[in-house]
């Protein structure tokens, strides 16, 4: 009686039929639907809101006719019976035509001022055939990156692996895979995209010679509580993101491998090695955004893994003699804490303040003598300032801090490098321990981007570093330029000097030569983009890579300390690569997307006291990578990758000795890097089919690498005295399939 | 996915082409034995190889020692010249003779010490090396027979003055019994063996040093140990001095000749050995 007052005192009437309209899968309400209603010769419509949300008022009690239609979603049919008691509330879902993310993808791209910049989305990475979704791996499928079995060791530009840069946001992150390279840290909830440098990139980033992964952090703007569950046969993850509130959302994901169920299960108990640890990795993440005020936006990311694996040798002596105990353990454990502040005042002005702080530790050891156990405490401040002077001129100028100590006990031999062809000698092991060790580097860095013409885009920058480990600091001027010489096609070309710092053994004391000083590199590009269609990019470039001052290893002794010690390493080893990438990059459209990268390339090394150039261990002459996804009706997906690369470059073997002291024999080798395996090629297939129901959506994926089993040759296996050997072939067909719920 | 990839290597590691490490099917350097285990200052060392050679000939021997040895993968090869080594001690000071680096071609040799102690020690404190337990020099051996070569290396460690020399691990009495019967006879030519059976072989260990590690390598001409090797470790109890001194043998079903060789050799964590020899006859 009450409300009916209120209506006759209002004039309002309330609506009796009324409701919300959901995409089917991810209840998101779909604004801008068009509702009608129709009984007989009577028809009324009506446009939902921004929540969703139509009414339709005094309707007469009849069996309606509804009909939901919005463009990109199958029509809704259904009926309503309305009565004179009271209205009726409904809630309906429209299904998608297509719930591939490319369909709705509305991508700004960054304007481009690096020669080279390639940046995979989430989504893009999720479909990629033979990467199982991991997003580190999908870089392998990109111009100038070597094909390698263990993802972790990404050689960019016939670079040693550790030379190029990974971070995440900016800051340094040493260990971003599991164990192996199975996987790498992040998942994919948390990631937005990757950005990939393969050299020339701007003063931004430092302290290495090679190439830069950049992994960018979700930017997170859930309207409501979504997540997924990820099922594979590797792994299982969960992934959590909400709102609360108005200006604070929240991700949280957790991984954990079951290896070691699978191991269990497969390894007979009589077996030589018992698991007592089983392989097993787990990662965690949580992300925070927080905007306090419309300049200003505060991230927080904390996130870390752990690897753990523990064997117990049955006979020890079977794999060494120089072993004394039973037992094998690895564990690997790292967490990274990342806060940031972006705060934009003005249009022109922009100040990104990150601070980072950090543990890893690493402990392996075999049997009770060989150690390697070393704490590292890593902390980063980085800060930037991107100024806009003017419409044609822009200053982006920066601290970049990075800091380290370690704490350490080694009883190893000296680690194998780039260029060694033999196992480490575990005859001769070499003791350390340290502690309180401090690297510290600081850097300035600043970068001008000129627009002296609508055509043309000079970005100069410089950037200067100190390290602590070798007492020296680097001046590296860098420039770039971009020329529009038509609306489809822009020249490029860049020069810069890098310097990276020896690797920490490197200028160990016992394990290195703490006279060391930077490693040098110049790099120089030219090349060509061309856009005809909106969705079709051809990128050429041409490089060229001058290393010098590069670590080398050497036998030649030296004095330290009043002793004559080995001097292990020195500065006179030199390098140089060059060649040519070609990306042709079909972004989505016509229900295809996908890309064909080919790099053509060489890259050689020449070791202390050697005259002439060797082949460097990764150098792969040609890499060609062909990769499409293309969709299908009924939210099914398929794909494939096709890879031929040239076969890496081995030693031969050409004698042996006996080594009465290991009970082994010990290889003698041949010119280094003289010869070349066969030619890799391989196919992956996969498939995806989405499931949507009214409020979350199954997706189920089979993920098959080396489809037509082709027995890609990996390396040799000797027998004992190395006078007889065998190919070992890659993985056989590889099948995986994958469940994944999202809400 | 990475690991089974990996797990799928090892295994290939595992089973490598040809035969096994320990069959003897081929001329094998087996070990090679300083007695004293350490060259002691003024003093002499004997220098023998435990040589395989498949058709029992003899085979000849080439014996030689260098003070500094090259890498492994330059197969060893020594790293200053006789002539460089008597230039660098005298620019030093040290004019005393120094032995050649030749030092014959008997199955075993008597090796004096090479230097004057006096020398050793200056190494030593150049190298910024703890010599308590001796500077290690290189010994090289090559073994021929027919047309088969093989080169094999040992340390020798050259002690300073009042060093005291280590004593070799020692293995002997081989013997061998059907699996797990327990009825041991000694592996001495007389035992006779059947084909397709099961067998257990048996040493006795001397450990004079106390050891913290032996490893027992059980070398046979045909047919599989259930390992290469037995270890022990003096603080594990699964690898007791018991566990290390016995193997399990599988004779083939099929072999053509009428006795079988067996060797041991056991080895301590400074790489002093020592070896036993026995053989049985397959029964008619």
């Amino acid at each position: 009686m009450i409300s009916l007052v209120l209506v006759l005192l209002l004039g309002a009437t309330a609506p009796n039929f009324s409701g919300v309209v959901l995409e089917r899968g991810t209840r998101a309400p779909l604004a801008g639907a068009h509702v009608t209603v129709v009984f007989t010769d009577m028809a009324y419509e009506a446009f939902t809101d921004a929540n969703g949300e139509f009414s339709f008022y005094e309707l007469p009690s009849e069996t309606w006719r509804i009909m939901v239609r919005q463009a990109g979603y199958i029509p809704f049919d259904t009926k309503e019976t309305l009565t004179d008691k009271q209205g009726v509330k409904v809630k309906y879902f429209l299904e998608k035509r297509s719930y591939n993310p490319f369909d709705v993808l509305i991508k700004t791209e960054r304007p481009r001022k690096e020669v080279n910049r390639f940046t995979i989305t989430r989504d893009e990475i999720d479909k990629i055939p033979g990467t199982f979704g991991d997003p580190l791996r999908v870089v392998q499928n990109l111009p100038g990156v070597a094909r390698n079995d263990n993802a972790s060791n990404v050689v960019v530009r016939g670079a040693a692996p550790q030379d190029t840069f990974i971070a995440v946001d900016g800051i340094n992150v040493p260990i971003i895979f599991h164990f192996f390279g199975l996987r790498s840290t992040l998942p994919i909830g948390m990631l937005e995209s990757i950005d990939y440098y393969p050299g020339n990139y701007s003063t931004y980033y430092g302290r290495a010679l090679g190439g830069v992964l950049d992994i960018k952090t979700r930017k997170l703007n859930p309207e409501a509580v979504h997540g997924y569950a990820d099922i594979s046969l590797l792994d299982a993850s969960l992934f959590l993101e909400t709102p609360i509130g108005n200006n604070f959302n929240l991700a949280a994901s957790f991984r954990r491998s079951y290896i070691d169920g699978i191991l269990k299960l497969l390894i007979p108990s009589d077996s030589d090695f018992n698991p007592t640890v089983a392989p097993r990795y787990y990662d965690y993440q949580l992300l925070t955004t927080w905007r306090p005020t419309s300049a200003h936006e505060v991230r927080g990311f904390f996130f870390g893994s752990d690897d753990a694996l523990k064997f117990l040798f049955q006979n020890p002596g079977d794999i060494s003699v120089n072993i004394t105990g039973n037992r094998l353990v690895s564990s690997t454990r790292y967490y990274r804490a990342l806060f940031e502040d972006q705060w934009t005042p003005s249009e022109r002005f922009q100040n990104v303040a990150k601070f980072a702080v950090g543990h890893d530790h690493i402990d392996f050891s075999i049997g009770n003598d060989f150690v390697f156990d070393l704490n590292f405490f890593q902390l980063q401040a980085r800060d930037t300032a991107t100024w806009k002077i003017l419409d044609g001129l822009q200053l982006k100028a920066g601290f970049d801090g990075l800091l380290s100590i370690s704490d350490g006990n080694f009883n190893l031999p000296q680690p194998p490098k780039e260029g060694d062809p033999s196992e480490p000698d575990f005859t001769k092991p070499l003791k350390h321990k340290i502690s309180g060790v401090v690297f510290a580097s600081p850097a300035l860095f600043a970068e001008t981007d000129i627009k002296p013409t609508t055509n043309l885009l000079v970005s100069p920058g410089i950037r200067l570093d100190y390290f602590s480990q070798v007492h020296q600091v680097s001046v590296d001027p860098r420039l770039s330029a971009r020329y529009t010489v038509h609306p489809q096609v822009v020249l490029k070309t860049g020069v810069g000097l890098f310097h990276q710092a020896p690797q920490p053994d490197e200028v160990d004391t016992v394990f290195g030569n703490p006279e060391l000083g930077l490693q040098h590199a110049i790099h120089y590009a030219l090349g060509v983009d061309y856009k005809p269609l909106s969705y079709l990019h051809f990128d050429t470039t041409f490089f060229y890579k001058d290393l010098y001052n590069m670590v080398a290893r050497t036998e030649a002794l030296t004095q330290r300390d009043g002793a004559t010690v080995p001097q292990n390493y020195n500065n006179s080893g030199r390098g140089r690569v060059y060649g040519m990438e070609l990306l042709f990059r079909h972004n989505f459209a016509h229900d295809l997307t996908g890309w064909v990268s080919y790099t053509l390339s060489r890259s050689e090394r020449r070791d202390a006291g050697h005259p002439d150039h060797r082949l460097f261990d990764f150098d792969q002459t040609h890499i060609l990578t062909a990769l499409a996804t293309y969709r299908l009706p009924r939210n099914w997906e398929i794909g494939a990758r096709w890879r031929l690369v040239s076969g890496n470059p081995y030693t031969p073997i050409t004698g042996s000795v006996f080594n009465s002291n290991d009970d082994s024999y010990h290889a003698i080798y041949g010119a280094l890097n003289s010869r070349r395996l066969q030619p890799f090629h391989q196919l992956d297939v996969r498939v995806d089919k989405r499931f949507v129901f009214n409020h979350w959506m199954l997706a189920v994926y089979l993920d098959v690498q080396n489809a037509y089993y082709q027995k890609n040759p990996q390396g040799f296996s000797y027998n004992y005295d190395y006078s007889q050997k065998r190919l070992t072939q890659g993985l056989p067909i590889l099948p995986i399939l994958g469940v994944k719920g999202e809400f | 996915m990475r690991f089974l990839v990996f797990a799928a290597l090892l295994c290939t590691a595992c089973s490598p082409p040809g035969e096994p490490y320990n069959r003897l099917s081929k001329l094998r350097v087996l070990a090679i034995q300083a007695e004293p285990a350490d060259l002691a200052a003024s003093g002499t060392t004997t220098l023998s190889a435990l040589v395989f050679t498949p058709d029992g000939s003899v085979p000849t021997y080439q014996w030689s020692w260098c003070p500094v040895l090259g890498s492994a993968d330059q197969g060893y090869a020594c790293a200053l010249t006789h002539d460089e080594l008597v230039a660098l001690l005298a620019a030093n000071g040290f004019t005393d003779p120094v032995l050649g680096y030749d030092l014959g071609s008997n199955a075993q040799v008597d090796m004096q010490y090479p230097v004057a102690s006096s020398a050793v020690a200056f190494i030593c404190q150049q190298l910024g090396q703890d010599c308590a337990r001796g500077l290690p020099v290189g010994i090289q051996l090559r073994v021929q027979s027919g047309l088969e070569t093989i080169d094999a290396i040992k340390d020798l460690r050259l002690l300073l003055e009042g060093g005291i020399t280590a004593n070799n691990p020692t293995v002997s009495h081989l013997q061998i019994a059907p699996q797990a019967t327990g009825t041991f006879i000694d592996a001495d030519g007389t035992a006779s063996v059947a084909l397709n059976t099961d067998y257990d072989l048996h040493v006795d260990i001397g450990n004079p040093d106390n050891s913290p590690l032996l490893q027992l390598t059980w070398f046979v001409q045909s047919g599989d140990t259930n390992s290469l090797r037995t270890s022990y470790f003096a603080d594990n109890p699964n690898f007791s001095l018991a566990a290390a001194s016995s193997m399990h043998w599988r004779l083939p079903s099929n072999y053509d000749k009428t006795t079988l060789e067996i060797a041991v050799v056991i080895r301590d964590d400074r790489g002093n050995t020592h070896w036993t020899q026995g053989s049985v006859r397959l029964a008619p």
